[in-house]
């Protein structure tokens, strides 16, 4: 956002700016390719596999499809409509499953169904509370409305597009509000800050709790699911370090920036009473969430009888899970981390036992549930308060990625 | 805000757009990451695969198998890969680009090797396809050409249009990068045209055009086949070429002829044309300069004569499909079925001679008028056999609807199912480690007489089935002392006690056999519920429980001379055998494994030992265990298959029923079958044999492929002969798939579908569970499926030869009614002793005539008023009322309706077969022996009149 001194350097600047958007462009690209190479992943070779030998064997496949469709229940509504036919073998499209017409026309639950939302929209908003407080820390003046608002602002950003530019266009509205570059950027780094230490509570919280012999797998998957997360989606290292081609760990600390993480948190030494407060609001702002997915779960669980999505995993598990997916969530590398939200999620399922099938539904729900909820907080932001278009906030994301690359391409040579 | 790099502020670098570069680079870590737990995760099952298939002899299949599928690995792989890194090398200036390459050149070739691989029994038929020596009616090939080479030639060519697909993908990025590196892309002079023939006008790419244009113009060709298994249904040949698709000019034959031409010279054009505009813009690559541009017109008139030939080729082909339409609603359609009855009539042929429906004997079956005297009718052996305790578990085909589906959900009972497993588990399970998981019907000659049985076997299965019992889930316990299950227990199947309970020939534990033809071996390491599960023999420190004797255990030590087991006799195959069974801790670090002696016995179902040795077989889900020769050994009815029979309609061969087996078994889509390969396995030992009891291409081309696999029906046993059956799916999809519409020989009758028949249905199972919930109105009908009985062959109509009288046939029956109506229309019996193993006979009653179908048995016994006030009271009195099957028995030419029907008390389930109900010449008795029930008709009719 600073500008050129002169126009000979503004043309420079932006010749210069012009030459990086082409590889941007692939990358960009590539954020969106990745988003649906791995929903793709789930869809045609894990699900299948759950039911056959072969990810590519055609009835495995359409009795995985099929199997997702009753969870979703609306396998009942297509062979109603006879896109799908209970018909005698080979005189219909499919081979249908009675079973699964059976789960699909079972009893929704709207009782917990109206409770993940709500539960879901409580954590969402503390979210935004969240800023609120850290605005306030930070010397920002503004009201609740308008924190909340401008969080959900760069959050709606980040459903359609990749790389986080919402971080960037919340920044830019606060600094519409009279706060400094330097103070914007803090306020939207922190809150990320407080995610993770939201994240790493509730990890340590079911940890401890499952014990020693029953957290160690768990713990190492996580570990791992942590890991490949955080380098996938953020380089490993920044280009200018050296940091060695397999020390991982100083890789992993580097990718995760996490010197200006303990920066972050030593900031806020002086401040004991909001550090605790906020690790608190954190973690209950996660357990809040959590428990809008495992209502989600239930409503699509049957009341009725023992058709339950996941019957026997365990809260604390299904905790856990939430928790290491919601990594995905920090680092925006596809938009709204889609994808990446979950296949962790589903291999973390996987881990504690439950199906790739119940694990894809169970996960796809949960996405559709906060990402549905983002959106519709997004429009109510849009219409209450004045913000600049979406477009405009990407162009000025790629204009000042472009400049960033132009002056890492300078550091390097 | 800051255009740096702002990793030491506090608030962390700002959100941004990584270059594609520093994204690779973390992509790539992960891939390979990924590829190294795939590797890791397959060679172990690679390992164990080998020593398994060692261990029984069969390493040949294995050698074959591996050779076939890493030959397609390696060669479409390293094809693949070099279509990838080979335009990068030549044209790419990226050096980013040029190493990404390699890596994505090894990934995408690994997988697409991987994928093709899959294809390896394909490949394997097509190079020892042994001819059927018959020919289609059309291109008169041997149809051999349609089942082992016409679909190996399609995926060759699906496979070079990816590979050249891909290189063309390759082709462009390197090509776009190297144009844009030199600037000419961006060179505004020039136009489309010339960036266009720029950009293509590479050898290369021509090369690849050219492969491409030939794969594809083949491909189109082979097409001409596809019209012998082409869905015409609208035309009435069902499946096949019809008159349209055949005849005259403006035929589809011709439309594909015409479809080649033009993809043919499509390509050609397109080359031309790149060669054209080569030439006339080879200047720009050598000129570095705004030089002299040819003129506009020059581009044009270049296109115009490839463009011409193109969009003529183009036109005509239009042309020509809007002619084979006009004709098809002008000559055609008009004139059907009449014009089209030659090919219905190849197409009724075609299907029952790859259903092997072809030799079937049709006898009319003209019912007596007089019944027989209730004497006669005892005396009759058929009767005296009928085996009305029920020799399976389950072979229902799934409830054809929704509506069923809530009914049974309803009733809340499991009893959709014969009672006898039920029955089992309460009185012989006796240990809580045991369970049976299916109920078999076999048939032995005790004292000179043929008898039919109801077995199950006293299995130790899975973890996953033993239910609530924690404690054996140790892996002490399940590895290690609880290996193997205990014996069989059988049952005559024509006898009760006096409680309605069977009455056993062999039981308890130790098995008790009531003679020495039922002595056996009665250890089961080998059964259907150990799915998923291993065990270790031969440990240090501790032996094998063997069973519980009165107030002890005996123990058991697996014998070293048994061949099954693969030695776990070094620290490398421990570790393999960890990663393979995931039990990591456990084969790592346990003390028990001794290095010179333990064994883990590993894929125990019969079912994954013979797929797991011949994955081509389509197996037949009715597993059964019978004794012979003192040994326990089980069954596995398997056909082979083929879907690309010309003229042949196709149908989904599998099982059908719901819960039956604890086995998946998947479904094949086929339109040619043979019952073919019989496979035993030892439940003691683990041994495999393979016996090809039929002179089938198909089969012969898999025991040309592996030698070493099948043994001749001549070195079958006696005592395994003694026990063949017809495999169920085999006679359902014969049956109620095909002949039911196919037995309409005459096209014209085919046509107008005059005689459809339906499998007919019968109200089975639990008709109430006390006064609450499901009641007697909410009865469930399911679909027959061929069912057991010894048949004396003096009692079937006049005319039908099957041996002398009193000498028992082991047959299956199957009922058919006609479509939308209830009366019964045939009865199906297929033979199942050795000398006459496979014969088919259709016992049809004359069209005109009524014989009430099994469903109006039901309605008729359920209103008999002693049927009807027993089973109110007993539902009154809170016991379940089961219905067993309606069984049809051909008896002294006639026919007689035989149903029971058991009860279940709802506090502690242990059903009883508490009645029995015949319907003979329209009058229904009932009793609580079958003796009772017959002499019953004395005491309603009086004396009898005649015969």
């Amino acid at each position: 956002m600073t500008e050129p001194n002169s126009a000979t350097e503004n043309e420079m600047h932006n010749m210069v700016v012009s030459d990086r958007r082409g590889p941007l462009a692939v990358s960009v690209a590539w954020g969106y390719a990745l988003a649906f190479i791995l929903m793709l992943f789930i869809l045609l070779i894990l699900l299948p596999e759950a039911e056959g030998p072969s990810p590519w064997d055609t009835v495995a496949f359409q009795s995985g499809a099929l199997e997702l469709f009753a969870n979703f229940r609306i396998l009942d509504e297509l062979a109603d409509l006879s896109i799908v036919k209970v018909a005698d073998v080979g005189e219909g499209w499919f081979k249908v499953d009675l079973d699964l017409i059976g789960v699909s026309n079972r009893k929704f639950g709207w009782a917990p169904f109206s409770l993940a939302i709500l539960f879901v929209v409580v954590a969402l908003l503390l979210r935004g509370l969240r800023q609120r407080f850290l605005a306030g820390h930070f010397g920002i003046p503004s009201s609740v409305n308008r924190q909340v608002s401008s969080y959900f602002f760069g959050r709606g950003i980040n459903l359609f597009f990749p790389f986080g530019p919402g971080d960037l266009a919340t920044a830019q509205t606060l600094v519409q509000n009279e706060a400094s570059e330097e103070a914007a950027l803090n306020v939207v780094y922190y809150n990320r800050v407080f995610e993770v230490i939201g994240i790493t509570a509730v990890l340590l919280v079911g940890f401890i709790y499952m014990g020693w012999e029953g957290a160690v797998e768990a713990f190492i998957w996580s570990a791992l699911l942590f890991a490949a997360v955080v380098t996938l989606t953020r380089p490993l290292g920044p280009t200018t370090r050296r940091t060695g081609s397999y020390n991982i760990p100083a890789r992993v600390w580097d990718a995760f920036n996490g010197r200006a993480l303990v920066h972050a948190i030593r900031g806020m030494r002086h401040k004991p009473q909001l550090l605790v407060g906020l690790t608190l609001l954190s973690a209950f702002t996660l357990g809040i969430e959590i428990l809008g997915y495992w209502f989600i779960k239930q409503a699509f669980s049957s009341p009725m009888d023992d058709y339950i999505l996941m019957k026997d995993i365990t809260f604390v598990h299904f905790a856990i899970v939430i928790a290491v997916a919601n990594i995905g969530r920090i680092i925006p590398y596809t938009f709204a981390s889609f994808g990446i939200y979950e296949i962790v999620s589903v291999f973390m399922f996987k881990v504690f036992g439950e199906g790739y099938l119940s694990a894809t539904t169970v996960t796809i729900l949960d996405s559709l549930l906060i990402n549905g909820l983002t959106l519709v907080l997004f429009l109510l932001s849009l219409t209450l308060t004045r913000y600049p278009s979406i477009l405009d906030t990407w162009r000025n994301f790629i204009d000042q990625s472009a400049t960033r690359s132009q002056a890492e391409a300078l550091q390097t040579h | 805000m800051n255009k740096h790099t702002d990793t030491g502020t506090a608030h962390g670098p700002l959100p941004h757009i990584p270059q594609p570069g520093v994204l690779f680079r973390s992509f790539r870590f992960w891939v390979w990451v990924c590829f190294a737990l795939l590797i890791i995760n397959v060679i172990p099952d690679y390992f164990v695969q080998y020593w398994f298939v060692f261990s029984l002899g069969y390493q040949s299949i294995f050698w074959t198998n591996f050779w076939m599928q890493f030959a397609l690995f390696a060669v479409y792989g390293i094809a693949v890969a070099s279509v990838i890194y080979l335009p990068m090398r030549l044209y790419a200036e990226s050096r980013m680009l040029r190493n990404s390459s390699v890596h994505f050149g090894v990934w995408v070739g690994m997988f697409a090797g991987w994928l093709l691989a899959h294809n390896y029994l394909q490949y394997l038929l097509a190079f020892n396809g042994v001819p059927f020596g018959e020919t289609d009616p059309v291109f008169g090939k041997d149809i051999g050409f349609y089942v082992y080479l016409l679909p190996t030639w399609k995926i060759s060519l699906t496979a070079l249009e990816v590979l050249i697909l891909i290189g063309a993908v390759s082709f462009l990025i390197a090509r776009s990068n190297q144009l844009n590196s030199q600037g000419i892309l961006q060179r505004p002079q020039l136009g489309i045209w010339a960036k266009m023939c720029l950009f293509f006008s590479p050898l290369y790419f021509r090369i690849l055009l050219c492969f491409f244009g030939a794969a594809v113009v083949i491909h189109t060709y082979l097409g001409r086949y596809g019209l012998l298994l082409k869905n015409n249904e609208h035309s009435g040949v069902r499946t096949g070429a019809d008159y349209l698709d055949l005849t005259w000019i403006f035929s589809n034959l011709n439309k594909i002829y015409v479809s080649t031409v033009d993809v043919a010279g499509i390509i050609d054009a397109m080359a031309v044309l790149l060669h054209r505009l080569n030439r006339r813009y080879r200047w720009i690559t050598i000129s570095t300069g705004p030089e002299d541009m040819p003129p506009a017109g020059q581009s044009k008139q270049l296109l115009r004569a490839p463009l011409l030939i193109g969009t003529g080729l183009l036109v005509f082909l239009i042309c020509f499909s809007l002619c084979v339409v006009i004709r098809d609603s002008l000559l055609v359609k008009p004139n059907e079925p009449y014009i089209q009855l030659d090919y219905i009539d190849r197409h009724i042929k075609a299907t029952n001679k790859a259903y092997r429906l072809d030799n079937i004997e049709v006898h009319e079956w003209n019912l007596p008028g007089e019944p027989l005297a209730p004497e006669t009718l005892l005396a009759s052996k058929t009767l005296q056999n009928a085996p009305y305790v029920p020799t399976w578990v389950s072979y229902l085909e799934e409830p054809p609807d929704l509506h069923h589906f809530e009914r049974v959900e309803l009733s809340e009972s499991k009893m959709v199912f014969g009672p006898m497993l039920q029955i089992y588990q309460q009185q012989q399970q006796l240990r809580p480690y045991y369970d049976f998981l299916s109920v078999d019907g076999v048939r032995y000659t005790v004292d000179g007489q043929k008898r039919m049985f109801v077995s199950s076997v006293r299995e130790l299965p899975s973890l996953a089935f033993v239910g609530p019992q924690e404690w054996l889930k140790y892996w002490g316990s399940a590895a290690l002392l609880l290996t193997h299950g205990m014996g069989l227990v059988m049952s005559p199947a024509n006898s009760i006690d006096e409680m309605g309970s069977p009455e056993y020939v062999v039981k308890d534990i130790p098995p008790q056999a009531a003679g020495p033809g039922f002595e056996h071996e009665p250890r089961i390491y080998f059964g259907e519920g150990t799915k998923d599960d291993y065990v270790l023999t031969n440990i240090k420190y501790m032996k094998e429980f063997d069973y519980a004797t009165a107030q002890g255990r005996e123990e058991f030590t697996f014998p070293e001379d048994l061949i099954d087991g693969l030695p776990v006799s070094s620290v490398l195959r421990r570790l393999i055998f960890a990663l393979h069974t995931k039990d990591v801790t456990a084969f790592l670090f346990s003390r028990y494994i001794d290095h010179d002696r333990t064994r883990v016995h590993v894929r125990r179902t019969p079912v994954t030992r013979a797929r797991t040795i011949a994955p081509f077989l389509f197996i037949d889900s009715n597993v059964y265990a019978f004794i012979a020769d003192k040994k326990v050994l089980w069954m596995i009815n398997s056909l082979t298959t083929s879907n690309q029979y010309p003229y042949s309609f196709p149908e989904v061969l599998g099982d059908k029923a719901d819960e039956r087996a604890v086995e998946e078994f998947p479904e094949r889509i086929i339109n040619y079958a043979e019952d073919s390969v019989k496979i035993t396995i030892d439940a003691y030992s683990g041994e495999v044999h393979f016996y090809k009891i039929a002179d089938d291409p198909i089969v012969n081309t898999w025991a040309r492929v592996y030698d070493d696999l099948f043994e001749p029906i001549s070195a079958m046993p006696e005592a395994v002969r003694a026990q063949l059956t017809y495999p169920q799916q085999w006679l359902h999809i014969q049956f109620d798939d095909i002949y039911k519409r196919y037995h309409q020989k005459y096209p014209i009758e085919f046509y107008n579908v005059e005689d459809l028949w339906d499998d007919a249905d019968e109200t089975l199972g639990s008709i109430g569970r006390g006064l609450s919930g499901f009641g007697t109105g909410d009865q469930m009908t399911f679909s027959y499926e061929g069912y057991h009985i010894l048949l004396d062959p003096a009692d079937l109509p006049e005319g039908v030869d099957a041996g002398n009288s009193g000498e028992l046939q082991f047959v299956m029956l199957l009922p058919f009614t006609p479509e939308g109506a209830r009366n019964l229309r045939s009865l199906i019996i297929a033979f199942q002793d050795p000398d006459d193993y496979g014969r088919l006979v259709s016992l049809q009653i004359p069209q005109g005539v009524f014989v009430p179908g099994p469903e109006q048995i039901d309605a008729y016994i359920d209103n008999d008023r002693p049927v009807h006030q027993q089973v109110t009271m007993w539902i009154r009195h809170s016991s379940e009322v089961i219905r067993g099957s309606t069984l049809l028995l051909p008896i002294g030419g006639d026919l007689l309706y035989l149903e029971t029907i058991w009860a279940n008390s709802l506090q502690n389930e242990l059903p009883q077969l508490k009645l029995f109900a015949i319907r003979y010449h329209d009058l229904i008795t009932s009793g609580t022996t079958l003796e009772d029930t017959i002499m019953n008709r004395k005491v309603i009719l009086g004396p009898p009149t005649s015969r």
